[in-house]
């Protein structure tokens, strides 16, 4: 479940956009199927083969299924801002991407952590 | 190989023609492919050593009997791994130049690994946007400058002494190009820069550009696309890709630029743009100092596989001295005249082939397409790397053997017209497909090849297997030598005439970039720079769920043998 506190995202690191925007709680229930399918679409096109994998299986960035760490406000942020670990990047998407339509993909990614492989 | 007595003594006056001044390099001209490739034996002073695109060392201190001794004599790290370390480095006069994540150049004692320059450019930050960010393949140095592409888009020349810039030239503009990035570095063909950008899945129209490398003024800008409505119907060309996304190679005996062009764009779905796409997935020769066209051969008209032809050009020695070979990414091996582009064969580089079922070896034509479908899913082999990714092979003159990674795996896809919605941000991709994955060939694993092959005829001499095809870019040498590194970080140096194992070493990271060679004081080195990083290894990570584990990295490593 996720949590229903404020939150404050300041972005500060060097070379990134500098975005900063309040992280509320989604707009929309979650769980809520045209949303799902909504994000299912957003993420096949942008996400999918060279980084997160088919249907989230994972590649050179995570998979998404069958995950019990599942924290929505911590992938809208992740979505928003981008961000670099491991030597990989990914790219921000606060600047292409409406905070409703970040959250489509945030409810197709829950969907799929209660996915098993 | 050239064998008359006339010859050997004519190739002998040349390289001392060469030795005997410093100035010498710029007033002889190689006038064959043999003394192209020969020329300055102790450096590597160019992206493929010379413009013939052999990655060949001509240096046998390190040979078959003692390479088993080959041990680390420097190392040499960026300090940043984002991207991983995937560039060729320079040598040149006991200088070994690279560049790492993010632009950053250095200037190394080729003997002991020393910084004696650095530089770091300041980025536009549009580029961090860009799907390509952080990488770079390479630097190229002349004319007493080191030239880069950069990141965000432009042509940088440095003072090769002290790396202070000397000028910057803006080619690109990235707000309308999708961040089209200089992912290779431009090449020099005599006083012109030129290279092209990243852009062939991306809704861009491509382009080459050049410049003056004294002053960075604009020479002349070629377009990839052509004007033609029956080529490219509509406004489809404007779309269309045609990115000249690697290093072009300059033949000196006829003052011409080789450049390959990438895949025609979006990859999968062609509806749009019915025609032969043209010069998509073509092998072009340029003039340099015109920028015009001397000829063309398109190898895969209507490409709606991503099999981009922006592959290295490679000259052979034999016969005429105007065979040139060049690989696309159907897995099919092109033979030609280097002076008109007139075909002399085509032969087959991999077995996981099932998209153009043959290539007739006098016309070109292809035979038995097997196009994506917008109504099901296909399997597509070879799969949307390539029959080999961009990772250059090797020529070997005294085997006669061309050395290259290769890969054996297929993708299956839908061809899907993209939502205008998915292409709003630069990092999009249009790839025009659904249902995109990697998978294993039919009745196959899925796996790399190192391959050693008859380059004229595609006559196997020996391979050896990879459980994930390599990454790296291979390297020849006089010694007998054929060197090699996989994604997981092991350096391996094979027998040249058998691929027999003489020696190898785990580096820790994988290597995606170029192996080389030179000399200084009279002692050899093999220079590998390694750090696993690329865009290909999201790619594969359905087929070869490995690759998801493997460390990133960036270090370059030097051997070399008391």
């Amino acid at each position: 479940m996720f949590r229903k506190m404020l939150q404050v995202v300041c972005l500060c690191a060097v070379g990134l956009p500098a975005v900063a925007r309040a992280v509320e709680q989604p707009p929309f229930d979650l769980g809520e199927p045209a949303r799902i399918e909504a994000g299912r679409l957003r993420f096949s096109g942008s996400c999918t083969g060279y980084c997160h994998g088919n249907e989230g299986r994972g590649g050179r960035a995570v998979g998404f299924l069958n995950r019990n760490d599942f924290d929505a406000e911590y992938a809208f942020t992740t979505i928003l801002n981008g961000r670099r670990v491991s030597g990989v990047i990914m790219p921000q998407w606060g600047t292409t991407y409406s905070p409703d339509e970040i959250w489509e993909l945030v409810a197709y990614l829950q969907f799929l952590s209660k996915k098993q492989n | 190989m050239t064998s008359n007595k006339t010859q050997v003594l004519s190739n002998f006056a040349f390289a001392l023609a060469l030795t005997a001044s410093p100035l010498a390099m710029k007033v002889a001209r190689a006038e064959t492919v043999d003394q192209m490739a020969m020329a300055s034996p102790n450096d590597w002073p160019q992206y493929h050593r010379t413009g013939a695109g052999w990655r060949y060392s001509p240096l046998d201190q390190i040979n078959k009997s003692n390479v088993k001794n080959l041990k680390m004599a420097w190392i040499a790290q960026p300090g940043d791994i984002t991207s991983g370390l995937q560039a060729t480095p320079i040598e040149v006069d006991g200088v070994l130049y690279y560049i790492g994540p993010y632009n950053h150049v250095y200037a190394l004692n080729g003997e002991t690994g020393q910084i004696l320059w650095q530089y770091k450019p300041k980025l536009a930050p549009i580029s961090n946007d860009s799907f390509y960010a952080a990488t770079s393949r390479g630097v190229t140095v002349g004319r007493g400058k080191v030239f880069i592409g950069s990141l965000d888009g432009r042509f940088i020349a440095l003072d090769q002494k002290t790396g202070k810039e000397v000028w910057s030239h803006q080619a690109i503009d990235q707000k309308n190009m999708y961040a089209a990035v200089f992912s290779s570095p431009p090449q020099l063909a005599g006083d012109v820069l030129y290279g092209g950008s990243t852009g062939g899945d991306q809704p861009t129209r491509g382009k080459v550009w050049a410049v003056n490398a004294d002053t960075g003024e604009t020479a002349w800008t070629f377009d990839t696309i052509v004007h033609d409505p029956k080529s490219w119907p509509g406004n489809s060309g404007d779309t269309g890709g045609g990115a000249a996304w690697l290093p072009g190679t300059y033949d000196e005996t006829t003052d011409t630029i080789y450049i390959g062009i990438g895949n025609a764009s979006p990859d999968f779905y062609g509806l749009d743009r019915e025609g032969d796409n043209k010069y998509t997935s073509s092998l072009l020769a340029i003039d340099p100092k015109t920028g015009k066209l001397k000829w063309a051969r398109q190898e895969i008209p209507h490409d709606v596989w991503d099999y981009g032809a922006p592959y290295e050009a490679v000259l052979l020695p034999t016969g005429d001295q105007k065979s040139l070979i060049h690989l696309n990414k159907s897995g099919h091996v092109f033979v030609m005249n280097k002076d008109n582009g007139d075909l002399r064969n085509v032969w087959k580089l991999v077995d996981a082939q099932n998209t153009i079922k043959e290539i007739n070896p006098k016309t070109g034509e292809l035979i038995g397409r097997n196009e994506p479908s917008t109504t099901e899913t296909k399997l597509l082999c070879p799969w949307l790397l390539g029959g080999r990714s961009w990772n250059h092979g090797a020529y070997s003159p005294k085997t006669g053997l061309w050395y290259t990674n290769t890969m054996e795996a297929c993708n299956t896809a839908i061809a899907k017209k993209d939502d205008p919605n998915t292409l709003k941000t630069v990092t999009a991709l249009s790839l025009g497909a659904g249902d995109l994955a990697t998978v294993a060939p039919p009745g196959a694993k899925p796996l790399g090849r190192l391959v050693a092959r008859d380059p004229a005829t595609g006559a196997p001499k020996w391979s050896v297997d990879y459980p994930i095809p390599g990454l790296s870019s291979v390297l020849a040498t006089g010694g007998g030598l054929v060197f090699n590194a996989d994604v997981e970080g092991n350096i391996f140096a094979y027998d040249d005439q058998t691929g027999k194992t003489l020696w190898q070493f785990n580096a820790g990271s994988g290597a995606r970039g170029g192996l080389i060679s030179y000399s200084i004081k009279g002692k050899q080195y093999i220079a590998v720079p390694t750090g696993l990083g690329s865009a290909a290894v999201g790619f594969m990570a359905n087929a070869f769920p490995k690759v998801k584990e493997l460390p990133a990295g960036a270090a370059l490593l030097v051997f070399s043998v008391d």
